[in-house]
């Protein structure tokens, strides 16, 4: 009795390898959860007012005193930004603690915020708006004007409830998604700008890949040139982004776009340039096979009783599959749509070889005709998120743009791949009842 | 009054029939034209890509020393991604797949598929202004949790198995996961602490980085961003293996992990090489966060302390400028060419691999 006790003793011990496996999981889910948390705090910074102090410090001799926000400090210097009265991003100033006499909160403190982005900060004790403006007049520099219809808010920064707070935010958040670049930034613009080129991809690629699907399942089945086309596709599901990117650049911009340009005698480039077009076509490419994938399986689905039976009652292969196979697979055609936008909204890198630039002067769709501008170039969200990051001209306002902008297509991109994954359970369910 | 002659209603009818039947046929020709039409398009496509590609390569003299640090720019980055991607994915696939409740695999699923979603440009952004200024500091403490992670789970494993009441252990069977996260926590808080006491000690200054933007960050990063591809396809051929030779084996005695490497990992291996391929591929080819966070300096070591420019990062930012036709753009196709031709070839060959397993299992 005893000996067999001690071996399952022994035998229990080299379970604990069990343990490495479930480390694993926990590490991934805090990277996870650490991710998600990192971005959601970075972007709430974007939009947080951040309260404003009052400085001293002696610069040669000569006492200073400045209003300003502290964007940054560590032990030996503050970096702080005082009123931008001439441009966006000219009020950054570096104090070196030795150097600082006193840092105080005062209460009567304004801050304004202006259309184009600056911050303008001053004291005033006054309750109405236009005491506080002609108060901010007297303080201004000579040569100062702003228009006061230009003002996004002006608060008391420093007396902000929590309430107050998270309401500054929230509108500064919306309007952040809703304004373009020329207000401070906004990524309205990109968002546009990738809607359209979704929505373009999509119709560009759902009947190319739907009728894909429909011959690979229904017609060629077994053959051998379904085969080598199924290859194909898994090998075209494996190619690097990037590559499709070149492609599009070599094969549509420089190739045809550059042909139609010397065809219809363009003096400037208008379609031999990355475009709104080219790159909806880029990315057709790059979605095609998800989208084939997840209709064949769809079509596999549906129950081969119901083929056969349409058959039998005298349909020829076109109509049974038109009112028979397709509307029962409808879901599954959505789950490939979702899908392929999901994977397109998120793409980045053949986009910047094909067409999304860092500022666009006019968005791809206006009112004017025709209305939907092909040869347009655009912004992205994405790209959006790239520049914003690394070549940002104000680079603490605009890193934290970048986080906002990144948990925005997050959020887009996440919520359709939920999208996807809810449809696809209930088509389960749905294919499930039909089969029984 | 004369009577208007109607054809009779029989002809009539059939004219009809024949009429409709012509239309019919017409839209079967028509469907069936549409699709082939789409396969040979795609099929042009397919073989269209690379030949494009050939087709504006040009070889000018040089072209080894320009690619060959771009080469192995690429070749790093996968490396350092695929050794921090390959234990997380396959200890999560293992867990999911074999150990873990029910209900908790149906939640961590979906969850691994929505990480694969996160767009590598946010993974990049997080990589590049937060991940790589904060580690660079912090070598030290992340070498100090490497190294004592796998000693620490398994002695906390022991623990448990040993120490705890049975009625415990048997309620949270399937659960291990939330025991482990506060042992998780506790020991990358507990590095962080010695990372900073030792934190003059000579050690801290042979690992202290040339670079915050290092083959390390990138490694980290991009292993997190291949990791759910990885595990998607390793936890699918794991769990394709029928539950009754792992409960055979334990009827034998056999310990749920000893049932796991003796047997069930054997039978997966194809499945397991063809996800580790896979992932390699995915990483060699993966763009933005080698661009945003990796220095994008062409050089030829393989230190992980070291920046990198890889193939992909350098098309990124090469291609937009590059003239059509020019020396430069020749050059550009051929490392295009050069990804082009790896990733297929690792993709075909886990294809072959995944096929294995497929009649492996059909087999069983």
């Amino acid at each position: 009795m005893g000996l067999v006790l001690r071996l399952r003793r022994v035998t229990r011990r080299r379970d604990h390898g069990l343990w490495l496996a479930a480390g694993a999981v926990g590490l991934s889910l805090l990277a996870l959860l650490v991710i998600v948390c990192v971005l959601l705090r970075q972007a709430a910074l974007a939009f947080l007012p951040a309260p404003v102090a009052e400085l001293r410090w002696h610069s040669n001799g000569i006492e200073q005193v400045l209003l300003a926000a502290v964007v940054e400090q560590d032990a030996r210097e503050l970096i702080v930004r005082a009123s931008e009265w001439q441009r966006r991003g000219t009020g950054y100033q570096r104090i070196r603690r030795g150097d600082l006499v006193s840092l105080t909160w005062p209460a009567d403190v304004m801050t304004w915020r202006l259309r184009d982005g600056r911050e303008l900060h001053w004291r005033s004790a006054a309750t109405s708006v236009h005491e506080a403006y002609a108060a901010l007049l007297t303080q201004a520099p000579a040569g100062f004007s702003a228009d006061p219809a230009g003002q996004v808010d002006i608060v008391a920064v420093n007396q902000l409830s929590t309430a107050g707070v998270v309401r500054i935010a929230l509108q500064r958040a919306w309007l952040f998604v809703c304004s373009g670049p020329q207000a401070g930034a906004g990524v309205f613009p990109a968002l546009v700008g990738t809607v359209v080129l979704v929505l373009l991809m999509s119709v560009l690629v759902m009947p190319l890949g739907v009728l894909l699907a429909l011959w690979l399942h229904e017609y060629a089945g077994g053959r051998r040139s379904a085969r080598i086309l199924r290859a194909a596709m898994a090998n075209l599901a494996g190619v690097p982004a990037v590559i499709y990117g070149l492609f599009g650049l070599v094969l549509f911009v420089d190739g045809i776009g550059g042909g139609l340009d010397a065809l219809l005698a363009h003096k400037t480039p208008q379609w031999g340039g990355g475009g709104l077009l080219w790159s909806a076509l880029t990315l057709a490419l790059l979605t095609l096979p998800v989208v084939v994938v997840a209709t064949e399986e769809g079509l596999g689905r549906v129950p081969d009783g119901l083929r056969q039976a349409a058959l039998a009652l005298g349909a020829t292969r076109a109509e049974t599959l038109w009112h028979v196979v397709l509307p029962v697979a409808r879901p599954a055609l959505l789950t490939a749509l979702i899908l392929a936008i999901a994977r397109a909204a998120g793409e980045v890198a053949p986009l910047m070889l094909v067409g999304a630039v860092k500022y666009a002067p006019a968005l791809p769709v206006d009112a004017e005709f025709p209305y939907l501008h092909l040869s347009r170039q655009f912004m992205h969200l994405g790209q959006s998120v790239y520049d914003l990051a690394l070549t940002g001209s104000d680079a603490p306002r605009d890193t934290a743009q970048a986080y906002a902008a990144a948990l925005l297509l997050l959020v887009v991109v996440v919520g359709l791949n939920a999208a996807a994954i809810s449809v696809r359970n209930r088509l389960r369910e749905r294919t499930r009842e039909l089969s029984t | 009054m004369p009577v208007q002659v109607s054809s009779s209603p029989a002809t009539s009818l059939a004219a009809r029939f024949a009429q409709r039947q012509r239309v019919r046929a017409r839209r079967e020709r028509w469907l069936r034209g549409g699709l082939a039409f789409a396969a040979v398009l795609l099929g042009v496509l397919a073989v269209a890509m690379p030949l494009f590609l050939l087709a504006s390569t040009r070889i000018t003299p040089g072209w080894s020393e320009t690619l060959l640090p771009l080469v192995a720019g690429s070749f790093k980055a996968a490396f350092y991604a695929l050794s921090v991607a390959a234990p997380l994915a396959l200890g999560a696939a293992i867990w999911c797949a074999r150990f873990a409740a029910p209900r908790l695999r149906q939640l961590l699923k979906p969850l691994f598929e929505l990480l694969e979603a996160v767009p590598v440009v946010v993974l990049g952004l997080v990589a590049a202004l937060l991940l790589a200024p904060w580690l660079a500091q912090r070598v030290l403490a992340l070498a100090i949790f490497v190294a004592a992670l796998v000693p620490v789970l398994a002695a906390s494993g022991a623990l448990w198995q040993h120490a705890a009441p049975r009625r415990w252990q048997r309620a949270l069977v399937g659960h291990e996961v939330g025991l482990s996260l506060p042992v998780l926590v506790l020991l990358a808080w507990a590095a962080l602490v010695a990372g900073e006491a030792f934190a003059t000690h000579v050690s801290a200054a042979i690992i202290q980085p040339q670079t915050p933007w290092n083959a390390l960050v990138v490694g980290i990063m991009l292993g997190l961003a291949v990791m759910p591809t990885m595990f998607t396809l390793a936890e699918d051929a794991l769990f394709a293996v029928p539950a009754e030779f792992a409960l055979g084996a334990q009827a034998l005695g056999a310990t749920r992990w000893q049932a796991l490497v003796h047997l069930l990992l054997p039978i997966a291996a194809p499945g397991i090489v063809a996800a580790l391929l896979l992932g390699f591929s995915r990483a060699l080819g993966e763009t933005m966060i080698v661009l945003m966070a990796s220095g994008n300096t062409p050089l030829l070591d393989a230190s992980p302390l070291t920046g990198l420019r890889s193939i992909a990062a350098n098309l990124a930012l090469e291609a937009p400028e590059a003239a059509p036709g020019s020396e430069h753009y020749g050059l550009l196709l051929l490392s295009a060419l050069l990804l082009f031709g790896l990733c297929l070839l690792l993709n075909a060959l886990a294809e072959h691999v995944r096929g294995r397993l497929r009649r492996r299992l059909a087999g069983l």
